[in-house]
């Protein structure tokens, strides 16, 4: 994979995520496209290749969510997003060989099933640190509980899945410049 | 198999391979279960640094999405008087905060005033005026440079005045046409024949200007300062330069115009030391000095009416 293509792309999609896609909100329920485009990573690159990528996206998204402790004081929670991301690579590794990879509705599956990883990761994380005094998990301070949030989490997977859907073609097209030669990185015709 | 990359992650690679994967995870988790406290304030830098490139792209799609999807109007549905009360208490917010940041910068002035009012050669009769530089002129073959005020003659501001850092760093003079609304102030390195004394770093002010310092006159050779000394007395490399000029406002005299850089014998005159001063400040670089003379009342009145009556 291009590291140099790799990176622009990413930041292009974290910002997209941040001030872009509440266009396409359904009430609460936000798309994200960075799921989309580390699918599209994972899907294409070695093993390591991907897992780094995993990694290096998760802290980027990590780094543009910022929290208030007490109130006042700003803070960045590095971390859970980053292991979400892997567990997400994780779980696609090996489906990656049973989906025909062009396929828009097989690359929105792929993306919804990642969206839940990463939901769970981010799940267990703040539900840990809600142990701790003075932190309280992103459910609590909507007065709500772990589930709710969890089912809004996983309607944002599944929203995230279908507008991958519609962008599935183009960030297909995105795959050579990100040094993908499109055959399958498990492929024998891979040189 | 005619590549290892369907391999599992963790089994053939070198071991240097497989630590660094645990070294990554074990930070990860660390990072994620990190008390709070401990994470405010360096990691909201950290993303501050990381979102300095992001934050312009940001702006311009958010007003993207603004335009294609408006926000959506929390008062839509409320009477006419709760729209209005809440928009003058937004506005009513906005001169607040814009209150807060002009009090913060008066304190500043005010600060920078006092601090100049204390410097011992300012008497009773010494006026001073805090000005911002609002623009440069770089020096060029035609001129040594300038430093434009955003005060002028209806502030008060007379031709001759010592421009200086919080009172006492040298910074330069306003030049002889001040403008109603604006002076020129010509930066200390363009400044040329002005006398000088040196006292060792750290001297109080009394020692600074004693009359038994060495004196000298400072003059620019190619961009550099220089002292001819034809008198004895101990200089050294570090020493201080401050201001000995009695033609000049009385409040300047020992500001600090720069350090000692070199002593030595002058070719041509054996009697005779070349001193070189560097400045201690960039004068074209900063941003906001203290004027100070000792004009009288009447004087700066006479200006100011001056001033008035030419007022379009």
């Amino acid at each position: 994979m291009k590291w140099w293509a790799f990176l622009p792309l990413l930041l292009i999609a974290v910002v997209l995520d941040t001030s872009f896609t509440p266009v396409a909100a359904i009430g609460e329920i936000v798309p994200r496209v960075t799921p989309a485009f580390m699918v599209l990573v994972a899907l294409y690159a070695h093993r390591q290749t991907a897992f780094a990528a995993a990694v290096v996206a998760g802290i980027a998204v990590d780094l543009n969510t910022t929290e208030l402790f007490d109130g006042v004081r700003p803070y960045v929670l590095i971390g859970p997003t980053a292991l979400g991301y892997l567990l997400g690579t994780a779980i696609l590794l090996p489906l990656r060989s049973m989906v025909i990879r062009r396929n828009p509705f097989a690359f929105g599956f792929l993306v919804a099933i990642f969206s839940l990883a990463v939901m769970l990761v981010t799940t267990l994380i703040f539900s840990i640190r809600g142990w701790y005094a003075g932190t309280t998990p992103p459910w609590m301070m909507e007065g709500g509980r772990a589930l709710g949030w969890m089912g809004v989490e996983s309607l944002r997977a599944l929203w995230s899945g279908a507008i991958a859907i519609i962008i599935a073609v183009p960030l297909q097209r995105c795959a050579p410049v990100l040094g993908f030669a499109g055959s399958a990185p498990w492929s024998q015709r891979r040189s | 198999m005619a590549r290892g990359d369907h391999r599992p992650l963790f089994r053939t690679r070198a071991p240097t391979r497989l630590r660094a994967w645990l070294l990554t995870l074990a930070t990860l988790i660390g990072l994620s279960l990190l008390p709070t406290r401990w994470l405010a304030g360096w990691t909201a830098d950290v993303a501050g640094f990381a979102n300095v490139i992001l934050t312009p792209s940001k702006h311009a799609l958010t007003s993207v999405r603004h335009w294609l999807r408006p926000p959506p109007d929390i008062f839509a549905g409320a009477p006419e008087k709760l729209r209005e009360l809440e928009l003058r208490n937004e506005e009513a917010i906005k001169r607040y905060r814009q209150l807060e940041i002009e009090r913060d910068g008066l304190q500043e002035r005010i600060a920078m005033l006092e601090r100049a009012k204390r410097w011992p050669a300012a008497g009773d009769l010494t006026r001073l005026r805090a000005g911002t530089v609002i623009g440069v002129t770089r020096p060029s073959a035609r001129s040594a440079g300038a430093l434009q005020l955003n005060i002028g003659a209806m502030h008060g501001v007379l031709p001759g005045m010592v421009a200086s850092i919080e009172g006492e760093i040298f910074v330069g003079r306003v030049a002889e046409t001040v403008q109603r609304f604006s002076a020129s102030v010509i930066p200390s390195t363009g400044l040329s024949g002005f006398a000088v004394r040196f006292s060792p770093p750290g001297s109080p002010f009394a020692q600074a200007t004693n009359d038994a310092a060495p004196r000298g006159v400072l003059t620019v050779k190619d961009d550099v300062w220089t002292v001819d000394l034809s008198q004895p007395g101990a200089i050294a490399v570090g020493w201080v330069a401050c201001v000995a000029e009695d033609r000049w406002p009385r409040s300047a005299l020992g500001l600090r115009v720069g350090v000692v850089e070199s002593v030595s014998v002058r070719d041509d005159a054996p009697l005779m030391r070349r001193i070189t001063v560097r400045s201690f400040v960039d004068p074209l670089r900063v941003e906001r000095v203290v004027l100070a003379d000792d004009a009288d009342p009447a004087t700066v009145e006479r200006s100011i009416d001056a001033a008035r009556e030419a007022q379009p």
